[in-house]
């Protein structure tokens, strides 16, 4: 750690974590709702956790992102953060916020807190991912907001780097496209149109500036290859997104009630979005491979490279999967769909942000990197996360594929519950794999809490 | 290279002029296809060697951009055949 | 692609930089990507795309396609005089560079005009999907290429590339051929070839 300001990553951090695993609890709870129907009900119905589920994602890679950008902003910047105090307040409220909507997605009907919260005035919720009430979503934008003035304050004022105008650039594409989620026309077209502007915009666009520029981050600061090079690569690898990524949103607009064209545009440009996800591998390892210096941290090193396969495996492969509108007329909405995102955030974003953390934590501690010990743990659990979420994918792949042949392309197609009665084996293996999933969450936890033995060399 | 360079300059303009009245000049479709990806092959060719300048660039550079041209245009040459 | 890296610095070298190189080939592909479906489209429907372009203004994009190569030729004319220090030439010629630009995109509005009048959308069928939005993403990169001179003129103002330094110029010019590079072999496939 460089600069003292540094600092206010860390709770950041330990929040992102701290809520990642509470994601993953109501992952598995829905997992089970999806073999005994009415498990927990009426405590925590299946909609409710969904919501807790997903949002609890979101949030947790906000925190993530924002701790990044701390950490990251001063040492580019070369320069204090312009206001930590501002950065530590804007955490409380942000945890607060998170906190206070999850319970009442949880002590109320969702109806109920709509009603209360103001949605007959400005009717924002009711929307997959964006469900949150309005004083959470206006939270979330003034947070947004003060965050990326303090830390363009710190930019302004300090070297200004390729990474940090990328990230940058990235944070501010993010609070952006945020805004349309107020935006919530009675148009059942115009909605879904335009709620893609925040989620498709977001995981294939502005989000993509952001991974790449953390990547770049990180590498460059574990193999300490010429900025330059890795510079060069940023730039290429964010061209390819915009283009691709901008109009690629036209993948969503094949069966919603918008123009016929979109069939083509969409197909097309999205059939391209895997090539900057390609060029994140190739570059994440060519990286690795011309190293100038060996890094002590070997577990953040092993997730970078993973965040570069994993996620052009999922967002690439799986993404390619089911986007041209030949393919997606059948697998539209389905389990293929699912498993493509699990896939693709845990690759893409998931790992990017453990990748920061795992670089970035042991700095905020105080040394450079982690004994041995909790190395190995943390590679352990590297292993069993990701391997488990190649299980996950593939078991939902296989319900997905099942599905849309029992359902959608047989000549006697099944209802929807009949066909769901026939992948209970795959919901049985997804469950599965989710548990061994959380055995590898429960092992990453602890590896911060191991302690070198005293005979250790540090 | 001034010379050279005002030649590739005049070509280009001749053969744009030429593409445009082909369609007159060659009824038969087998002839307009011919002469528009004669004329086009000749004109993006010197667009890559010579303004671009990838004759002295290295190999990979300028065999990718030119199987660009070439593959397109074999394509397209067999959509329109 | 194999593994080549962004550092390569062979014995014949690139004009410009690399990672505009691999911008360009990256653009180069989502174009001929965007052709070869026009090609195939119009193979299984050739009348549809034949009666379309009886309604194409061809004069005004063969003035257009003059444009960009006079464009493209003064932006060669610019790097050549920069990189033997004739700083006012290669001012000019970026000028006229993207004065050429200008014209292009003024001509190709008032197409587009004529054709929005007379109530042609991407709606209306395939051809008019095709050329409507293969010719509106080409202007969109014409733009772009115009901002990339601009940018490039006004550094050369600001006194940079001193002692022949064109690897930034050539960088820009190099993309300007690339948007050219396009319109040809778009010109000809949107507008003559039946
Ligand atoms: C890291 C990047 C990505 C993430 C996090 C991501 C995540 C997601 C998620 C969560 C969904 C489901 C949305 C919903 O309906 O609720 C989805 C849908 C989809 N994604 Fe991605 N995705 C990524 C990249 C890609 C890429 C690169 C492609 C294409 C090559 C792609 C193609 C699709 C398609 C076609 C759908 C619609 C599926 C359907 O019709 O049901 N995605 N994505
Ligand atoms: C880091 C790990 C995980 C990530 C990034 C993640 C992400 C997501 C996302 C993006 C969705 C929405 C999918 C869509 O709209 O198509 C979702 C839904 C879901 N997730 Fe996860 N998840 C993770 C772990 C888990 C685990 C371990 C389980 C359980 C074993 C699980 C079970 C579910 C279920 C059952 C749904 C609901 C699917 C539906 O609506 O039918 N998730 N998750
Ligand atoms: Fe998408």
């Amino acid at each position: 750690m460089k600069y003292q300001s540094q600092a206010v990553a860390k709770p950041y951090f330990i929040a992102a974590i701290g809520l990642f695993i509470g994601q993953i609890l109501f992952g598995l709870i829905m997992g089970l709702q999806y073999l005994w129907g009415d498990f927990l009900f009426p405590a925590i119905p299946f909609n409710v956790a969904r919501m807790v589920h997903t949002n609890l994602l979101i949030v947790w890679l906000l925190f993530g992102f924002m701790g990044a950008a701390y950490y990251m902003i001063p040492e580019e910047a070369e320069r204090e953060l312009y206001s930590p105090k501002l950065a530590k307040l804007m955490f409380w409220v942000f945890l607060v916020a998170g906190a206070l909507t999850v319970v009442s997605y949880l002590a109320v009907p969702y109806a109920t807190l709509a009603k209360w919260s103001g949605n007959g005035l400005v009717a924002t919720m009711g929307r997959e991912f964006l469900e949150q009430p309005l004083y959470t979503k206006v939270g979330i934008v003034v947070v947004a907001l003060v965050f990326l003035f303090n830390i363009s304050m710190t930019l302004l004022a300090g070297r200004k780097t390729s990474i940090s105008l990328v990230m940058i650039l990235g944070l501010w594409g993010l609070a952006v496209f945020f805004l349309f989620s107020f935006y919530n026309p009675n148009n059942l077209v115009k909605d879904k149109y335009y709620w893609w502007w925040v989620v498709h915009l977001w995981v294939e666009g502005v989000w993509e500036l952001i991974l790449g520029a953390m990547l770049a981050f990180v590498l460059v600061k574990i193999t300490g290859v010429d900025r330059e090079v890795i510079e060069k690569w940023l730039y290429v690898i964010i061209a390819m997104t915009l283009i691709t990524g901008i109009i690629g949103t036209g993948h969503h607009y094949f069966w919603i009630g918008t123009p016929a064209y979109w069939q083509w545009w969409g197909s097309i440009f999205s059939a391209l979005e895997p090539i900057p996800f390609f060029m994140m591998t190739v570059f994440a390892f060519n990286m690795v491979n011309r190293r100038r210096r060996e890094h002590p941290n070997k577990a953040a090193t092993l997730w970078a490279l993973g965040t570069g396969v994993m996620s052009f495996l999922g967002a690439g492969v799986w993404g390619f999967l089911h986007t041209l509108a030949p393919v997606n007329y059948y697998t539209h909405g389905s389990q293929i769909t699912a498993a493509h995102g699990h896939m693709a955030f845990y690759g893409a974003y998931v790992m990017v942000v453990i990748t920061m953390i795992s670089y970035a934590m042991p700095l905020l501690r105080g040394r450079e990197a982690n004994s041995n010990r909790a190395q190995v743990l943390e590679m352990w659990s590297f292993w069993l996360m990701t391997i488990a979420m190649v299980f996950i994918t593939l078991f939902l792949t296989a319900a997905g594929i099942l599905q849309v042949w029992l359902q959608r392309i047989s000549a006697t197609p099944m209802s929807f519950m009949d066909t769901q009665d026939q992948l209970r084996l795959f919901y049985w293996l997804r469950e599965f794999s989710g548990v061994i999933f959380a055995v590898g969450l429960v092992l990453y936890v602890i590896s911060f809490f191991i302690k070198e033995r005293k005979t250790a060399n540090a | 290279m001034k010379t050279g360079f005002y030649i590739q300059w005049g070509l280009l303009t001749a053969l744009t002029l030429i593409a445009l009245m082909a369609p007159r000049w060659l009824e038969v479709e087998h002839y307009l296809l011919a002469g528009l990806a004669i004329t086009t092959l000749t004109k993006g060719q010197i667009i890559i060697d010579q303004f671009m300048g990838l004759k002295r660039a290295p190999n990979w550079l300028r065999w990718t951009v030119t199987g660009w041209l070439w593959l397109v245009l074999g394509t397209l040459g067999l959509c329109f055949y | 692609m194999t593994t080549l890296t962004l550092q390569a610095t062979p014995q014949k070298s690139i004009p410009g930089d690399l990672a505009m190189w691999f911008f360009i080939l990256a653009e180069l592909l989502v174009f001929g990507v965007l052709f070869i479906c026009y090609g195939i489209t119009r193979f299984a429907d050739p009348a549809l795309f034949n009666a379309g372009q009886t309604h194409l203004h061809a004069g005004q994009a063969a003035w257009n396609t003059l444009f960009l190569i006079t464009g493209s030729g003064t932006a060669v004319l610019a790097a050549h005089a920069i990189a033997r220090l004739q700083y006012r030439q290669g001012s000019i010629f970026l000028v006229a560079t993207f004065a050429s630009g200008v014209l292009f995109v003024v001509n190709k509005l008032m197409e587009f005009a004529s054709y929005l009048g007379q109530g042609y959308t991407l709606s209306t069928d395939n051809f008019w999907m095709f050329y409507l939005f293969l010719t509106f993403f080409h202007f969109l990169h014409v733009i772009l290429g115009m901002v990339i001179i601009a940018a490039v003129w006004i550094k050369l103002q600001q006194g940079h590339y001193r002692n022949g330094q064109t690897a930034g110029v050539e960088t820009a010019t190099s993309y300007w051929h690339m948007v050219d590079l396009v319109w040809i072999v778009l010109f000809p496939l949107v507008y003559l070839i039946r």
